[in-house]
């Protein structure tokens, strides 16, 4: 009994019911935040994997598409026009479109996200497409990601077992050559990859648009520098950006445009304020129902600070008897959670760190409104 | 009566012309009228008189629990007129306080209890005050019962727990409010004597508020209150 840590975890494991109650609040807190600022993560991680596969030194895109996962077109004309620009050495156009796939074993009817890579070099970063771009060549040939939801059905085992698959996609056979992987976003269940001409096949459209443009630029030029000329160029009618300009503007998309920021940051407060409530109920009856005996500690000379100093010890023993459990819960949920939707859940040291202080900041301050009590001890009043 | 007291050293409570109201403005209502008397070293002083009459408000004022407006008050050489809050804290330190309810914390152990007060004296080592905890809770009959929880143990042995409580850290003045109120006649005899002991052991001088008669001979001294004002002595020294 030489130190406060001591008599704080003696008045918090008094009652083992208390304990269990309050330690349960926090795990449940931690719980809560993890998973949801895991679900964020895996949101802005996953809608920035595509963008992220881009090696072009500009990016093309209509001024009205607000992210490039749901473009408006442009005429392609715009994008050939600029190779006629010194600085420019080659530009790739990519359509982008919705098709509707045919799972092949269970007959169910889900959408995909078709990708059509213009020709030229390739500036969409897709593991596997160069290896085989013959067979992607020939009419209604794709790429399937293989990172796509399970409802998909079975493509890449078949596939690795040798079976031929024929899919439907916009009520055209397509013959899937080989899979890819790319991964999946809270939008968008699955990912195919075609050539533009096949693409065309599957979705007529107005001939000459295009969804996004990619640029190469020729060595050693500035892309800043080559980007504000461009834009002299072309004036308002396409919207030209850097490789981390784009990037930029992606996520600023999911910053303001998706409520994926508000939810999971809503999720996350909640668990944030069920743990405040519960640690706060428990040392805030701890504190009121010891009130004589506080004020006696103080009239025999503990100090305001002793007392204060013992609540908030409570506090901190309590996030972290709540934290430790809290992590693996959320371990298991992150494991299921990946298996079942596809996205990358990673507990990463930086949310690990994040969630653990956010504990602690949550019981220091359920511990510092419990205080506001202490001073109701007034240790002239106990004799 | 008792030897050991020392009526030249300096004393350990010196109260001058001291007076204290509660409230203020019209709802001012004044308790203590010049109250005069000093409490030396070793000496058992007992505060009697009717209920009302200001014997609680004595003792909170002379251990510094509240803050002196009129007239003079030392303790154990800390003039609390114009004490700081931490000079009250320290002087406190040095003082046993023993409360008519015992507050003792109901997460604690006997022995725990005890060993908390310990805390205010980080200059005393663990060993000795663990020896210090032990040899205090036998003095005061609790050797078979150091590890019981309050819950387990009945008024009279609570009460002596917090004996223990106010004496384990040496304390040169003890300030007990009618100690032996809520105890039956033998374990009241009992606490009593403990004090007693205590003062003459370790030379401690005790101001002691009570009504039982029955302890009246353990007093070097009584003083008698009545509405706010000290009765002329009944013995003066
Ligand atoms: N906190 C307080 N506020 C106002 N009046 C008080 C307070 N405490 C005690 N009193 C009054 O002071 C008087 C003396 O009380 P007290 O010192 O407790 O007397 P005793 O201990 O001799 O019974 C009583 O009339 C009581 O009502
Ligand atoms: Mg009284």
């Amino acid at each position: 009994m030489r130190s406060s840590w001591q008599v704080a975890w003696k008045q918090l494991s008094h009652s083992k019911v208390k304990l269990i109650v309050a330690t349960a609040g926090v795990v449940v807190a931690v719980l809560l935040m993890l998973v949801q600022l895991g679900f964020l993560n895996a949101a802005y991680d996953s809608s920035l994997a595509v963008p992220k596969r881009i090696t072009a030194d500009l990016v093309v895109l209509s001024p009205q598409s607000p992210t490039f996962a749901t473009p408006t077109q442009f005429a392609r004309r715009l994008l050939y026009r600029l190779p006629a620009h010194p600085a420019v050495a080659d530009v790739q156009s990519i359509y982008l479109g919705t098709g509707r796939w045919k799972n092949p074993w269970d007959k169910s009817e889900r959408q995909i996200l078709v990708y059509g890579l213009g020709a030229g070099e390739n500036m969409l970063q897709i593991p596997g497409f160069a290896d085989a771009v013959d067979q992607l060549q020939q009419p209604d040939v794709g790429l399937f990601d293989r990172r796509s939801r399970p409802t998909f059905g079975p493509v890449s085992d078949a596939l690795s077992k040798g079976e031929r698959v024929d899919v439907e996609v916009n009520r055209r056979k397509i013959t899937i050559a080989a899979c890819t992987e790319i991964g999946v976003t809270l939008g968008v269940d699955g990912n195919l990859f075609v050539t533009d001409t096949n693409f065309l096949r599957l979705f007529p459209r107005i001939p000459g648009s295009i969804d996004l443009g990619l640029i190469r630029l020729k060595p050693n030029v500035d892309p800043a520098k080559a980007r504000d000329e461009l834009v002299r160029w072309c004036g308002t009618d396409l919207r030209i950006l850097t490789k981390a300009e784009f990037i930029a503007f992606e996520k600023h998309f999911l910053d303001t445009g998706a409520p994926i920021n508000f939810i999971f940051g809503l999720g996350t407060a909640v668990g944030f304020f069920i743990g405040f409530v519960i640690v706060y109920q428990i040392l805030y009856t701890e504190v009121s129902t010891h009130l004589p005996q506080f004020a006696t500690l103080k009239a025999i000379g503990f100090t305001d600070n002793y007392l204060l100093r013992l609540v908030i010890q409570e506090s901190l023993i309590l996030a972290v008897l709540g934290y430790l459990p809290g992590t693996l819960l959320s371990w298991c949920v992150y494991q299921i959670a990946a298996r079942e939707t596809q996205l990358p859940m990673a507990l990463t040291m930086f949310r690990l760190t994040s969630v653990l202080a956010l504990t602690i900041t949550m019981c220091i301050f359920s511990a510092a409104m419990a205080m506001r009590k202490l001073r109701a001890a007034d240790p002239a009043d106990i004799f | 009566m008792n030897d050991s007291i020392d009526t030249a050293a300096e004393p350990i409570v010196n109260v001058k012309h001291l007076a204290f109201s509660f409230g203020e403005g019209d709802l001012c209502k004044q308790i203590l009228f010049d109250i005069n008397f000093n409490v030396f070293p070793g000496e058992i002083v007992l505060l009697t008189g009717p209920s009302g009459s200001g014997k609680t408000t004595i003792l909170t004022l002379v251990g510094g629990l509240r803050h002196v407006k009129t007239g003079e008050l030392k303790v154990l050489g800390t003039d609390f007129r114009d004490a700081s809050v931490m000079d009250l804290v320290r002087t406190r330190r040095q003082i046993g306080f023993i409360f008519q309810a015992h507050n003792l914390l109901d997460f604690l152990s006997a022995r725990d209890n005890v060993a908390m007060a310990m805390q205010l004296h980080p200059e005393v080592t663990g060993t000795e005050s663990r020896e210090r905890v032990s040899e205090l809770l036998e003095m005061v009959g609790l050797k078979d019962r150091m590890d019981y929880y309050p819950a387990k143990l009945s008024g009279g042995q609570r009460q002596r727990v917090a004996i223990a409580r106010a004496l384990v850290g040496r304390p040169q003045l003890v300030l007990a409010d009618e100690p032996t109120a809520a105890l039956d006649s033998h374990s009241g005899r009992e606490v009593v004597e403990l004090l007693q002991r205590l003062a003459t052991d370790h030379g401690a001088a005790i101001l002691m508020v009570t009504h039982d008669n029955r302890v009246l001979n353990v007093a070097d001294r009584i003083i008698e209150m009545e509405d706010g004002r000290i009765k002329q002595p009944l013995n003066s020294p």
